[in-house]
């Protein structure tokens, strides 16, 4: 439209200065007096013209502007995650999902914040799953690209790595890690996830009810994540109901575990309890198989999509009887199937992820829509007091007033399965079915 | 009694896999006085090359082993000709040491690129268990510590017996005299390079079987491998090997029964050795290149 203008305007310009026209402005006057009365007329008639035609095109121009002004913005997302280190198998199946979920809401014309569109744009970051990784990545997100959210992020040595940059710089974050704690002293990180106490508590329940365990050992990574489990495992060791064989801590990084399983299986456990990384848990079924272990594995943990590379690792007849977080289309909306047909269209080897990594993002999404606003504080008041619908039939609300100080806490429902063969898995039962 | 054969059949095995990593490191500081510290580099390099042909394109375990061995060697005479030796002219200890700390970024990043950062695996080449007097341990964990036994005497007897070995330990005790007697040092570094890539990549090999694979294993294990070629002295085989032992033992038993503190444990021995017998348990005097 506007070079439509120029060119008018240009063709106007053209006219006045002896053009390619009828009459030759540029021509000498004629003594005739009929004939300068004639050529006035015309001088007239043009500059009318003239100044219709500039009306015109500053009509049309306004036009143009406003209507660049009503094309999308972008609303960037951060996306810290580690796709190096023990829990690269998690980050690089949230990239892959997150990514669709891009893809899904671009295609359905982003988000609407007082008549202004926004396309959604994901920046990923690696946090390498340590502290200072954590903290390099926020820096990168924040001050170099800019983005206006973070957003998937997981993993309580990462996240307390970031996490004082989103208060210093009121940059909100609705993340997923289980372990992680929602504090007062860190107001913009809202969790949308279940806790990894709501996680056991619904593995022991099902271990205790359907499967008939009555003893449990726990083998966590010595790290942040490994003791936070354990405080709370000795916690709620009454609620849990199960004899506590051992708590067992491994170094992490460790890849012999021979050490500690041939003294601690001695104690003759139902089930054993893991809080390590994915790799590490692949090689504890494996070598306490090797040692003679016939009970259930529980990983209270997303596992990774792809199950095939993963049972590589543990070996397709160990990994029978390893009950973890895995997919189960029944448990989602309508809304929830449809991402989930994206998920696997892009994301064809990881078919066991479960999107309740990605429904942080939507949450944030619907949040933002509601609160009409990109401003942080009026997000967080939406979250604090709005149901959202989700990717699961359920719908969502926050809590966690009692429990962490703060009301920045979303449980979402999460999906418990048994591997039992190669790629194969059976449902057991969700969060909300095992813990009325 | 069970228990107690559990726990040394548990520690020889950790002790092996630390010898295979040690001894190709010494072996190259006693001739090339260079601390490689891309070894674990070269060892994750060799179980990837496993990886690539045996999962990925169906060749026979064995075969995809010689040629892991074939490539690993062939890496580290390029790493020789083209980073070691250059850095021998350099008059600051720290330049080499900087651009072999380049290096093993470079393979590492290499390899996150090819493979991704995830962990992968070639899965078990062998199955089953064997139970010794009650004590269970798997067949593939067997056979790691007879390899490690065969390239550990292979080594062995190569240094003592061969002419080679005899002209390596003629370079390391005195590499002026030694070329004076007609013993070529670029020829013997170069042997030296591809002997040590060989273990690392056999190690690579033998071992990818028992665990999982990641581009970022290596910084870890070349730092344990370190700690052994240094207890043990450095430049020692034989002090390698013992100080493998050793290592793996304290914490085998640290970590069953006192828990991950054992690794803290297993460094005040550590200290405790250094403090009486500076040099390692078996080293002789030495100066860095």
């Amino acid at each position: 439209m506007f070079f439509l203008n120029l060119y008018v305007l240009g063709k106007f310009v053209y006219f006045f200065k002896c053009g390619n026209v009828k009459i030759n402005m540029c021509r000498k006057r004629p003594r005739n007096k009929k004939i300068k009365e004639g050529i006035m007329l015309r001088k007239k008639f043009f500059m009318k013209a003239g100044g219709v035609l500039l009306i015109g095109a500053i009509i049309l121009g306004w036009g143009w502007i406003i209507e660049a002004k009503a094309e999308s913005k972008i609303l960037k997302l951060g996306a810290i995650n580690p796709f190096t280190g023990p829990a690269a198998p998690w980050g690089l199946q949230n990239k892959c999902y997150m990514e669709s979920l891009q893809r899904f809401f671009n295609e359905r014309g982003g988000i609407t914040v007082k008549g202004q569109n926004y396309k959604i744009e994901l920046i990923f970051a690696d946090d390498k799953y340590t502290v200072v990784g954590g903290r390099a990545a926020g820096e990168k997100l924040i001050y170099s690209d800019k983005v206006d959210f973070l957003v998937n992020s997981f993993g309580a040595e990462p996240i307390s790595g970031w996490a004082p940059l989103s208060v210093k710089e009121k940059k909100l974050a609705v993340i997923q890690g289980p372990t992680w704690v929602p504090k007062p002293e860190w107001p913009y990180l809202f969790r949308v996830v279940s806790s990894d106490n709501e996680r056991a508590e619904a593995l022991c329940s099902l271990m205790r009810e359907k499967l008939g365990c009555k003893s449990v050992l726990y083998i966590a990574t010595d790290d942040l994540v490994g003791k936070l489990a354990k405080e709370t495992a000795i916690k709620y060791e009454e609620k849990r109901a199960l004899e506590v064989k051992d708590f067992v801590m491994v170094p992490p990084g460790t890849t012999d575990f021979y050490p500690f399983l041939s003294k601690a299986l001695k104690t003759n456990p139902d089930y054993l309890h893991l809080k390590v990384p994915p790799g590490s848990a692949a090689l504890i079924i494996k070598q306490s198989r090797e040692l003679g272990f016939k009970g259930y594995i529980g990983y209270p943990t997303s596992m990774p999509g792809d199950l095939e590379k993963w049972q590589g690792i543990a070996g397709v007849e160990a990994s029978k009887g390893f009950v973890a977080i895995m997919i189960s289309p029944d448990l989602y909306s309508p809304l929830g199937a449809e991402v989930n047909k994206y998920c696997e269209k892009d994301c064809p080897t990881q078919k066991m992820t479960d999107l309740s990594a990605t429904m942080g993002t939507h949450i944030l999404l619907q949040a933002i829509e509601k609160a009409e606003s990109l401003d942080p504080d009026d997000i967080l008041k939406v979250l604090r007091t709005t149901e959202f619908q989700s990717f699961q039939k359920v719908p969502l609300r926050a809590g966690g007033e009692k429990t962490f100080g703060i009301k920045n806490h979303m449980t979402v429902s999460v999906p418990y399965s048994m591997i039992v063969g190669k790629n194969q898995v059976k449902y057991l039962g969700s969060y909300q079915e095992l813990t009325p | 009694m069970t228990g107690f054969l559990q726990l040394f059949l548990n520690c020889l095995v950790l002790s092996a896999n630390y010898i295979l990593l040690a001894v190709g490191l010494t072996l190259i500081f006693g001739i090339l006085r260079t601390l490689n510290f891309a070894h674990g580099s070269l060892y994750i390099v060799g179980a990837y090359i496993v990886y690539a042909l045996f999962k990925m394109m169906g060749v026979n375990y064995f075969l995809a082993m010689v040629a892991a061995i074939i490539g690993v060697a062939g890496l580290g005479i390029f790493l020789e000709a083209t980073v070691l030796f250059p850095m021998t002219k350099q008059k600051s200890f720290l330049t080499s040491l900087n651009a072999i700390l380049g290096v093993s970024m470079v393979i590492e990043g290499a390899l996150a690129f090819i493979f991704l950062g995830e962990d992968v695996t070639i899965g078990s080449v062998v199955t089953g268990t064997v139970s010794i007097f009650g004590a269970t341990l798997s067949v593939e964990r067997i056979l790691v510590v007879i390899l490690c036994g065969l390239v550990m005497l292979g080594v062995y007897v190569w240094i003592q017996k061969t002419k080679q070995g005899i002209a390596i330990r003629a370079l390391a005790e005195n590499p002026r005299v030694a070329n004076m007697q007609g013993i070529s040092t670029r020829f013997i570094r170069f042997l030296v390079i591809a002997i040590s890539s060989t273990v690392a990549g056999v190690a690579g090999a033998i071992i990818t079987p028992l665990f999982y694979l990641n581009p970022y294993m290596g910084g870890h294990l070349v730092f344990k491998a370190l700690v052994i070629v240094a207890v043990g002295g450095m430049g020692s085989v034989e002090g390698s090997i013992l100080a493998g032992l050793l290592i793996g033992f304290i914490e085998g038993i640290g970590l069953a029964y006192i828990g991950p503190i054992a690794e803290a444990l297993s460094f005040v021995i550590i200290i405790a050795i250094f403090l009486f017998r500076p040099r390692g348990l078996l080293g002789v005097e030495y100066e860095f290149h």
